[in-house]
């Protein structure tokens, strides 16, 4: 087989693998390649001046554009404040419940999930300025007009803690929540309003001189998604349904829980 | 919308008229085309040893220029666009590495060399304006990877490479219309062909190749820092 019949073979093979990636910058790299291997054929057929163009246009300038141009339309970009067992880091990697939910409702729409980690006061802001699409880490809230809020996907309870003796300090924590274990570790006067996922992990502190008082009433772990992103809301309502149909959340949840 | 200058106006009217009555009109389709006797005739009028340069800078000048043309509209476009859409906060930059930024800096002038000298010498071999405009636009990409976009910016001065974008289509105009003041058609050559091979052989092919490579350069290099200022870094 000769050079030329094998480039030409490859012509078709190459494009097809573009075709067929669910992933928008791994369809780029394969578009790129599909480039490189025309700008060879072209060589071949006697084209250096179409190679040399086809080779710097289509694979390198062409390939940087469109990746700055889907960066932001290519990544599911999801705020939130740690949760234990939700969404924490573990080393150089995430996990947590809210963490396979989303890694595989990205997979499904063929995005990349991109987390940011900001301090809790910045949750909402980052989702009402557009910034994000979805906001998680454990997040109970009452429907608010101002997000789309998505089903619960899991039962929880609120807890107040603060100082003994003393009335609650604030409603809740605006920090990161790695900041209010350091506070309640070093014995520093707290006051806040946790779900129970957060609230166990605080529990593994020493929690003398801290009054703890449960607040009644069923509550659920829900996501938020921005008001420009509608599109994205009804899919993940559309996927967490199709996930308790088939048995997956719950095994995601006694995977993270047990 | 800001009030348009009435004179700019006319100038812009004017020059489309003049382009239109020295060079559109003169512009003949010759008999034989594509027949041997035409490439050979095309050879020895332009001194290009890339045939291809021959025909798209000599032969078919005009074809290039309104090619000019799309592309200087593409980067209008992607500048207008872009600048409406200003992003709130700016994306966070990307961390820096440090064999990038090596690799960048070595690089960068080879790439940069390779860029004139496919645009410098595309009368003579494959290459041209074109090829050689981007190139050289590559190489700048990597330095923009390595050290980011504002450094890059500052370091070329791309305020003033970006007001000289659309004088360049512009000065290949121009040169195409000279000819008719020297009392030849538009669009044939301004210098005559050299002798003996060397890269001053292709005559006016040179020139254009040149002022072709640099305003491709800085077209992309718009395009790129648009995309990067609005989008964040790649």
């Amino acid at each position: 087989m000769t050079v030329r019949t094998a480039l030409f073979l490859l012509l078709p093979i190459v494009a097809s693998i573009a075709l067929v990636q669910r992933r928008r910058v791994a369809a780029l790299i394969g578009m790129g390649l599909f480039s490189l291997v025309l700008s060879a054929a072209y060589a071949i057929e006697n084209a250096p001046d179409v190679a040399l163009t086809e080779a710097t246009i289509g694979a390198a300038l062409v390939t940087t554009v469109y990746v700055l141009a889907i960066r932001r339309t290519g990544r599911l970009i999801v705020v939130a404040d740690e949760a234990p067992h939700l969404l924490e880091r573990k080393g150089a990697r995430l996990a947590g419940l809210e963490y396979e939910i989303l890694a595989g409702f990205a997979r499904e729409l063929g995005l990349d999930l991109s987390i940011r980690f900001v301090p809790r006061q910045e949750v909402e802001t980052g989702l009402l300025s557009g910034e994000a699409d979805i906001a998680a880490g454990g997040i109970v809230h009452e429907a608010d007009p101002r997000f789309y809020t998505t089903r619960g996907y899991l039962e929880t309870g609120l807890v107040r803690i603060g100082r003994e003796g003393a009335p609650t300090g604030k409603g809740s924590y605006e920090g990161y929540f790695s900041d209010l274990i350091d506070a309640v570790r070093e014995g520093k006067d707290v006051g806040a309003t946790l779900d129970l996922a957060r609230f166990m992990a605080v529990m593994r502190g020493d929690l003398t001189g801290v009054a703890v008082e449960r607040i009644p009433g069923k509550r659920e772990y829900v996501f938020l998604v921005s008001k420009r992103r509608e599109e994205i809301h009804t899919k993940l309502a559309a996927y967490l349904d199709e996930i308790e149909a088939r048995g997956e959340l719950a095994e995601i949840i006694e995977r993270n829980l047990r | 919308m800001r009030k348009k200058n009435p004179a700019f106006l006319i100038v812009c009217l004017l020059l489309a008229a003049a382009f239109y009555f020295l060079v559109a009109r003169s512009v003949r389709i010759p008999d034989g085309l594509g027949t041997p006797e035409y490439v050979g005739e095309l050879a020895s009028r332009s001194g290009a040893l890339n045939l291809v340069a021959g025909v798209y800078l000599a032969g078919r000048l005009y074809d290039t220029i309104f090619e000019l043309i799309v592309f200087s509209i593409a980067v209008l476009g992607v500048r207008f666009y872009l600048s409406e859409r200003k992003p709130a906060t700016r994306p966070a930059p990307i961390p820096e590495s440090h064999v990038l930024r090596t690799s960048a800096e070595v690089l960068f002038p080879f790439i940069l060399l390779l860029g004139i000298y496919l645009a410098a010498y595309g009368g003579l071999s494959p290459g041209g304006g074109f090829a050689g405009g981007t190139v050289a636009a590559s190489g700048l990409m990597l330095c923009t990877i390595a050290i980011g976009a504002d450094a890059v910016a500052k370091r070329i001065g791309g305020a003033s490479l970006e007001r000289l974008e659309w004088g360049l289509p512009l000065a290949v105009i121009a040169l195409a219309i000279v000819p008719a003041f020297l009392g030849r058609p538009a669009l044939t050559e301004i210098l005559p062909p050299g002798r003996g091979g060397g890269i001053f052989a292709s005559g006016s092919i040179l020139v254009y190749n040149i002022v072709i490579g640099v305003k491709v350069f800085i077209g992309s290099w718009i395009v790129i820092h648009g995309f990067i200022e609005h989008r964040g870094e790649i």
